[in-house]
């Protein structure tokens, strides 16, 4: 039977591979995602624990107690001071990341041929995700709109990666948004310190979405913030007068974006221009993903500039 | 007020058209979502009153333009008048008409007569029912026809086809003066109107100088209208002008007619026949340079004694009236000259004149005491040779001799005082002394002062200056001052002079006629120029007439002493009125305009003989053209429109009287405007373009640094 069959329809793909191309998926699966400061795993791993371990990094000297392995005596110190210290070493840890990801309804736009700010984040999600967990390391997922709507906890299965995908699919925009009370959410789930990737286009209030921000960064779990924005929004280029109907709200707007084009960039690259400042304040990396962007280009040169600034 | 005013409806839609298609925009609009509105509304909130101000400029701009788009079609005029609008004020109108030849002119075949008369015909037409007209004809006189301005069209287009040209040239600044001076009558808020029709010929402008008095001024609220219907290179080849030498035609003798010709167009060549009691009797080829043409001299054959008519003929132009010049050869037997003077006075006068002339009779002599007895008009000029002092009686019959048209001759002698001449008061020069000349001062050289006068004119035979020798001179009290030297001594003292007396002259030798004073009488030209003078003093009648309406008779025959009888060139009967004035009664002819040759006949003669002959005034064959601009400096402040025909004329009433349209002008605005709005409104949309205030991303997501752009910083 000829494959060009009708009948014979190829599978609709699920999981990431709904998402990411096997040639994206072998250009991501050599890149890692590593974290900037110490993690909290429940794994061995290559990043650095706060806990003593089992590793070639040495810590510090201990006094020989009770317990204490004897193997781990240093006998040149022994040799040079007459007592027993036992050497300590830095524990290594795997990275659990946990994606959050936003599913207001702002994030269901598209200015025409490029996906929807959700579909290009979800595919963000997928590479970053499957980055991670090619690195051995768990990956985790918050999905939110004005609350977390799904949480999966962090694991290192490339099965749990595919059932993350096919969950967050199956979730498509809603209409409300409240990130700050989603991402103090999250902040109150996850209590060892991780990676928390945000992806959004943080449609909302600033200041209490700084706030949440803030209280991650005290929580000292490591934060990317992926600001992801079609490019109509940030040109802002329509060429007649239309009447614009806030995807959030509903809300309706006759405009004429010629006329106002100009002090609608100005106004957006504000905006733009407070959430980079606050993120850096914060020692957050903030990064703006337009939608018109492959995903694989942005991912590869985001994580090589990471290890890049890591060393 | 519009001419199309049918348009100011498409303009009222039009300047609807804006707005209406921002209504039709704004409900046409597309509604797409936007992810949030927050920034729109920032947007908006910080341009909304610069985007108003801009688009109701855009919209004012658009209107206005489809305003005057629609205004421009609809041929807005510009009144002339202040305060017009509230009504036509009624006009007074005067019509001037060239009368003259000229206005024959055949342009395109058709006389430029008929289209004045056209032309005028129309002017009438188009008045309204307050207008008022009145009618004048540029003659060499103005002719009035309607002296007070009257309504009645069907009157005065009447009288319009009534008029003919006359064979005179014209004056237009008298006629415009009479037309001036009739409209200054008029009262009331009217305004007025001169119409001057006449071809485009520069001779009727001639008495006007340009930026001189006009013959305007005083009169206000006037539009003079020029209508220059003739042709603007005009070509004409006419005669002009006929002399006969010798001007005393004798019976048997050869004699020649020089003919000039005006000629007005381009080089060329042309022919001319000379025609004499009906029958050709010459023909030459003239060679025509551009503006000038070479004199053609004519053969006349011997003729029998009588008066002949003649006439030169060129072929047919454009303009007939001027192909013909007539004229009349009065040939006589014989007319003696009388020499007055005794014993050898004048002996080498009498042996000059009758060997000069071929003919022994042609000479008599008498004693200065047989001169008041003698009939002078039967001599054709009187020679006094060393013959005074004269009695008083002999004087009168010399100055009453001069005065009616005879010649005198004076050679000054050295029997007279300088008291002898003082009677005579028809003298050119009067003689103080007769004084010796000293040797070495004797030769003396002649020079013409008057080198194309007749007396003079043959002898200048191109050799060197004839000289004489003198014994004595005479030494001169006082030169009349109307008299003219015709040769000089040395260029210095009257040799020769002239004076015209009444209708006849006087001619004043400086020397005597025999050797006693000088040797005239020996050199080469002393019989030539006697016979010149006897010439020069033969009395013919009047070889021709330019056109005049009234000439009196008795200046042309002296002797007639009872009313004629004459006849027109066409046969018919010319009435003929005497008027009688302190016992002298003149006969005189009117509105004499028929040209050719009339015929005259006396009380008692058997047939009628030819009697003078009448040719249009030669001036009008000269079609020198005026430009248009030429006639504005002639008619001063005035306002002087120029039309070239009727359309043209009719073109220029109409923006006189109801206005001039600025429709053009209106469409050059919205073309003016139409760019500013597409530049404005390009500059508008452009600034909507991406590039100010762009958001410059690297690949890894972060924002580029770059200098803030002009707007992007405001």
């Amino acid at each position: 039977m000829s494959s060009s069959s009708p009948n014979n329809k190829e599978p609709e793909k699920e999981g990431i591979a709904a998402l990411l191309n096997p040639a994206e998926m072998f250009k991501l699966g050599r890149l890692t995602l590593l974290s900037r400061y110490t993690v909290e795993g429940n794994l061995a791993g290559a990043h650095k624990s706060p806990l003593q371990g089992p590793s070639s990094e040495f810590s510090t000297h201990k006094s020989y107690g009770l317990g204490d392995d004897p193997k781990h005596i240093d006998w040149k110190v022994f040799a040079r001071t007459d007592k027993h210290y036992v050497k300590q070493f830095d524990d290594e840890t795997n990275l659990r990341v946990y994606l959050a990801l936003d599913r207001s309804g702002s994030m269901n736009f598209t200015s025409g041929t490029n996906n929807t700010k959700f579909h290009h984040a979800c595919k963000l999600a997928a590479a970053i995700g499957y980055v991670v967990v090619k690195s051995r390391d768990s990956v985790g997922l918050f999905l939110h709109s004005d609350k977390v709507d799904l949480r999966m906890e962090a694991s290192n299965s490339l099965q749990h990666l595919n059932n993350l995908i096919k969950r967050v699919l199956q979730a498509p925009p809603s209409s409300g948004s409240n990130i700050a009370a989603a991402l103090h959410e999250i902040a109150g789930s996850v209590r060892r310190r991780g990676l928390i990737v945000i992806i959004s286009d943080l449609y909302d209030n600033e200041a209490e979405i700084s706030v949440a921000l803030a209280r991650l960064r005290k929580q000292r779990h490591d934060v990317i913030v992926f600001h992801v924005l079609d490019p109509a929004e940030i040109e802002f280029e329509l060429m007649k007068p239309a009447e614009l109907v806030d995807l959030e709200t509903g809300e309706k707007l006759g405009a004429d974006p010629k006329a106002i084009a100009s002090e609608y960039r100005k106004s957006f690259n504000e905006f733009l221009e407070r959430y980079r400042k606050a993120c850096a304040g914060m020692n957050i990396d903030y990064r703006i993903v337009r939608t018109d962007q492959p995903v694989d280009t942005f991912v590869r040169a985001y994580l090589e500039e990471r290890k890049r600034m890591s060393k | 007020m519009f001419l199309t005013p049918i348009f100011l409806i498409a303009a009222a839609v039009g300047a609807g058209v804006p707005i209406l298609l921002h209504l039709m925009q704004s409900k046409r609009k597309v509604t797409m979502p936007f992810p949030t509105l927050r920034f729109l509304k920032v947007a908006e909130k910080r341009s909304s009153s610069k985007v108003r101000l801009e688009n109701l400029l855009l919209w004012l701009l658009r209107t206005l333009i489809m305003l005057l788009l629609g205004m421009s079609f609809a041929m807005p005029m510009l009144r002339k008048s202040t305060f017009s609008w509230v009504g036509n004020a009624p006009r007074d109108v005067a019509i001037i008409i060239d009368g003259s030849s000229s206005m024959t002119y055949r342009k395109s075949g058709t006389p430029v007569w008929d289209s004045a008369i056209e032309t005028a015909t129309a002017i009438v037409d188009g008045l309204n029912e307050k207008d008022r007209v009145c009618l004048f004809v540029a003659r060499a006189q103005p002719e009035t026809l309607i002296s007070e301005p009257v309504s009645d069209k069907a009157d005065v287009s009447a009288r319009l086809k009534g008029i003919t040209p006359g064979p005179t040239d014209s004056r237009i600044a008298p006629a415009i003066e009479e037309a001036a001076n009739t409209l200054k009558k008029s009262s009331g808020n009217r305004e007025m109107e001169i119409h001057i029709i006449t071809d485009n010929q520069a001779l009727p402008w001639e008495d006007m100088a340009p930026d001189g008095d006009s013959p305007l001024d005083g009169l206000e609220k006037t539009t003079v209208f020029v209508s220059l219907l003739g042709v603007e290179s005009p070509e004409n080849f006419a005669p002009v002008d006929v002399a006969i030498t010798p001007s005393r035609l004798q019976k048997g003798t050869e004699s020649s007619a020089l003919v000039s010709f005006s000629r007005t167009g381009p080089a060329g060549a042309s022919t001319a026949i000379l025609s004499i009691d009906g029958k050709e009797v010459g023909r030459r080829s003239i060679k025509v340079s551009e503006g000038t043409a070479e004199p053609a001299t004519f053969r006349i054959p011997p003729l029998e004694p009588g008066i002949h008519s003649a006439r030169i003929d060129t072929p047919d132009d454009n303009l007939p009236a001027d192909n013909s010049f007539h004229f009349i050869l009065n040939v006589q037997k014989s007319l003696p000259s009388l020499v007055v003077g005794t014993g050898g006075d004048t002996l080498f006068v009498q042996i000059a004149l009758k060997t000069g002339l071929g003919n022994p009779d042609a000479v008599q002599s008498i004693a200065p005491d047989a001169l008041a007895g003698t009939g002078l008009h039967n001599y054709s000029c009187v020679i006094l040779c060393n013959a005074l002092p004269l009695s008083g009686q002999a004087i009168n019959a010399l100055d009453s001799y001069v005065t009616g048209g005879g010649m005198v001759v004076i050679f000054p002698g050295i029997k007279a005082s300088a008291g002898d001449y003082k009677g005579l008061k028809f003298l050119p020069a009067f003689p103080k002394s007769v004084d010796a000349v000293p040797a070495s001062q004797a030769r003396r050289s002649l020079s013409w002062d008057k080198p194309m006068h007749p007396l003079v004119r043959p002898l200048r035979d191109g050799s060197s200056s004839p000289t004489l020798s003198l014994r004595r001179q005479v030494s001169w009290e006082r030169v009349d001052p109307t008299s003219e030297t015709i040769v000089s001594l040395s260029a210095s003292e009257p040799f020769l002079l002239e004076r015209r007396y009444g209708k006849g002259r006087v001619l004043m030798f400086a020397v005597a006629p025999d050797r006693s004073t000088s040797d005239f009488p020996l050199s080469p030209f002393y019989l030539p120029m006697l016979v010149q003078c006897a010439d020069y003093a033969a009395p013919s009648p009047v070889p021709f007439l330019e056109g005049t309406g009234t000439i009196v008779l008795n200046e042309i025959f002296p002797g007639i002493a009872e009313a004629p009888t004459v006849s027109g060139p066409s046969g018919k009967a010319i009435p003929v009125r005497g008027n009688t004035l302190e016992g002298r009664t003149t006969f005189i002819i009117d509105n004499l305009r028929e040209t050719g040759i009339y015929k005259l006949s006396m009380p008692g003669d058997s047939s009628p003989r030819f009697a003078l002959a009448l040719n249009p005034p030669r001036a009008e064959s000269n079609l020198t053209v005026i430009a248009s601009e030429e006639i504005q400096p002639r008619l001063g402040d005035t306002n002087v429109k120029v039309a070239q025909d009727l359309p043209a004329l009719n073109r220029l009433i109409e923006e006189n009287r109801v206005g001039r349209t600025f429709g053009e002008q209106l469409l050059w605005l919205v073309l003016l405007l139409a760019v500013v709005e597409f530049g404005y409104a390009n500059a508008l949309s452009r600034r909507g373009e991406i590039g100010a205030n762009k958001v410059d991303l690297d690949y890894a997501g972060h924002i580029k640094k770059k200098k803030p752009t002009k707007e992007g910083a405001a």
